[in-house]
């Protein structure tokens, strides 16, 4: 006798990031539930997974109830990549029940599904929608099956029969105990959150028996390729990207002066968070990051969320995104999440193997975000940096910082703590003149200049002078010349 | 595209042209119309079909008066008996004529509608067995 625990083989859904969400994919025989108000994506879901799914040895049969018109859906889905002409009639079929429906009598919607299941052998069932079935059922006043008889027949047919079934099913009321959660092996429910004007589409598997899933709300986009699910960004194996550098290796900022500053360059795997007032320089400092490294050979990526594209932009940056050497994570889609930005920023980093990143500016991004993750912001940065952090890359993030002069801070979303190394810049005045210092704050475990070093921006990009010497109180935005220890004793003298 | 449409009136015209009468071209038609329903109930249902089975002869009756009273009469999903009776009292070639219209027009709206590529795989079986079939069917006495 075989003994040892069964074996459950797991489905690549073919749909982005599902897999990673259901903790490993769809598990092969379950019984699923895809459920969500009218509009959230159910069908295109299903259609996806089908689609990607059903080959000539493991047909998928589609059954449609009522609800949508076939010809709807069909005149509509197929406006997806993922419709593919080539399986249909051999990989796919699609079955109407609208008679055995409208009949009210859902012991005969059963009966043929049963029956076209046992003619065609499939090994994918979907029905769509169930919510159709039962309000059919209900409309008739009759009671020839209760719902609940009716999905436990199905699910016992399927899960007899060995096919991955889904029910799809539009469904509002979420607290509504309904008894098929409990015949169900895995729940899959789909939403579209409305904050002010913006609406977010989110997806949430409430269930799926056999595995861990990753839980929350995990916001997806369609497009034409189909959906898209964005996965919370994972700890990546360290350094599978990137050129190998040796440990505790230093790279350069591309700004004469400045890697003495902070004690010989920015230690690999950093992040490094640029703080100043509009305008003292941070986007030059991250295209000379990102320039530095290309120079030694290395590739970048970079979410520019102030700038619009190649305007304004730095002619070198210009250049280098032309060149290839410096990916470019698109910003301008509607309503973003973090997670989006993350998946978008790692799939980059993987393309181009790059080592650095730039994110310009956090105050940008959280602008970019839907209003319903803002109020995250932090939780989500703080995973997208060591998301980031764990492909090995060395990350730069500005930060628009407004210029108080009784307040020191470095960011206004204490994302200080969050990173390994901190640079401000301000504003200072000096004899009728504002002029820009910059000093590094922090640097995790290393050693690095407490220097408030006046800089100045040409062509070339940032210069650093020198320290503004015999002044004292720059930080708060007035120096006033410092005292000579002479001067004061004279004072004292004359008192 | 639609060459599926043209392939049966032109298999339709030749048995008129060869002299068959009103009946047969009817009976052929109707049979064609049984494939149609066959192959697309399954997938959009019966009263799917027999929606774009009524607005194809809705298009149509204006050109060929004697569709308009298929079309007011009493249609029901997956019968054609209307359609066979109107046909046969027509001369055959106006029959293959009217028929090739209709179907014509059924076609170019399915294809409307989900497309044409899809339209041809789910349709590629009618009328196969049109110039084989009953062709030599016709001919024996």
């Amino acid at each position: 006798m075989k003994t040892g625990k069964a074996v459950i083989n797991r489905l690549r859904s073919g749909v982005q990031g599902l897999d990673e969400v259901l903790g490993g994919g769809l598990p092969e025989f379950s019984f699923n539930l895809i459920a969500g108000p009218p509009g959230s994506g159910k069908t295109t879901l299903g259609h996806q997974i089908m689609f990607a799914l059903a080959t000539p040895k493991r047909p998928a049969l589609y059954f449609t109830v009522l609800g949508e018109p076939p010809l709807k859906m069909l005149r509509y889905q197929q406006q997806f990549d993922f419709f593919d002409l080539d399986k249909l009639n051999s990989s796919v079929r699609f079955i109407n029940l609208a008679e055995e429906t409208a009949s009210g009598d859902l012991d005969k919607v059963l009966g043929r599904i049963g029956a076209e299941v046992e003619a065609c052998g499939p090994g994918l069932v979907f029905v769509d929608s169930f919510r159709s079935v039962i309000l059919a059922g209900e409309s008739e006043g009759t009671s020839f099956v209760s719902l609940q008889r009716f999905i436990q027949q199905l699910g016992m047919l399927m899960t007899s029969w060995q096919a991955t079934t889904f029910l799809i099913g539009e469904y509002v009321i979420e607290s509504d105990p309904n008894p098929i959660f409990t015949v169900a092996d895995g729940l899959i429910w789909m939403r579209q959150s409305a904050q002010g004007n913006s609406v977010v589409r989110k997806m949430e598997i409430m269930k799926m028996r056999g595995q861990a899933t990753l839980p929350g709300l995990h916001t997806f986009r369609i497009s034409t390729a189909g959906i898209d699910v964005f996965a919370p960004p994972q700890l990546a194996v360290l350094a599978e990207t990137g050129p190998t550098l040796p440990a505790g290796a230093r790279l350069r900022m591309g700004v004469t002066g400045l890697d003495e500053m902070m004690g010989g360059g920015l230690p690999r795997g950093f992040s490094l968070l640029v703080a100043g007032p509009s305008g003292s320089g941070k986007s030059i400092l991250a295209s000379a990051f990102l320039a530095e490294g290309a120079r030694s050979g290395e590739n970048g990526v970079i979410a520019a969320f102030e700038q619009r594209p190649n305007r304004s932009r730095g002619q070198a940056l210009a250049d280098l995104i032309d060149s290839g050497r410096v990916g470019v994570v698109d910003t301008r889609a509607p309503a973003l999440s973090v997670d989006e930005i993350a998946m978008l920023l790692i799939t980059e980093i993987r393309r181009l193997k790059a080592s650095r990143v730039v994110i310009d500016s956090l105050s940008g991004f959280e602008l970019a975000l839907a209003p319903t993750f803002r109020d995250d912001f932090r939780e989500s940065l703080s995973r997208l940096v060591s998301a980031l952090a764990s492909t090995g890359a060395t990350v730069l993030m500005t930060s628009e910082l407004e210029d108080r002069y009784n307040d020191l801070r470095f960011s206004p979303y204490g994302t200080a703590f969050l990173t390994d190394a901190i640079i401000v810049q301000r504003y200072i005045e000096v004899d009728s003149r504002l002029q820009r210092v910059m000093a590094v704050v922090k640097v995790r475990a290393s050693a690095h200049s407490n220097d408030l070093r006046l800089f100045h921006i040409d062509e070339e990009g940032i210069r650093i002078d020198a320290v503004l010497a015999d002044y004292e109180g720059l930080l708060g935005g007035r120096p006033t010349r410092r005292q000579r220890l002479s001067d004061s004793l004279m004072r004292a003298d004359d008192a | 595209m639609q060459s599926e449409a043209r392939r049966i009136q032109a298999a339709l015209a030749q048995l008129a042209a060869e002299g068959v009468d009103a009946g047969r071209i009817a009976d052929t038609a109707v049979s064609t119309w049984r494939e149609v329903d066959a192959a697309l109930s399954p997938i959009i249902g019966q009263h799917g079909v027999a929606a774009l089975f009524r607005r194809s002869l809705y298009l149509t009756r204006a050109d060929f008066p004697a569709l308009a009273t298929v079309h007011d009469g009493e249609l029901q999903p997956g019968e054609f008996a209307a359609l066979r009776s109107a046909l046969s009292q027509q001369t055959s070639a106006d029959a293959a004529i009217a028929n090739g219209a209709l179907l014509q027009v059924f076609y170019d709206l399915l294809a409307s509608m989900i497309g044409g590529s899809l339209t041809e795989r789910l349709l590629r079986s009618v009328g196969n067995n049109l110039s084989s079939g009953h062709a030599v069917q016709v001919t024996s006495p």
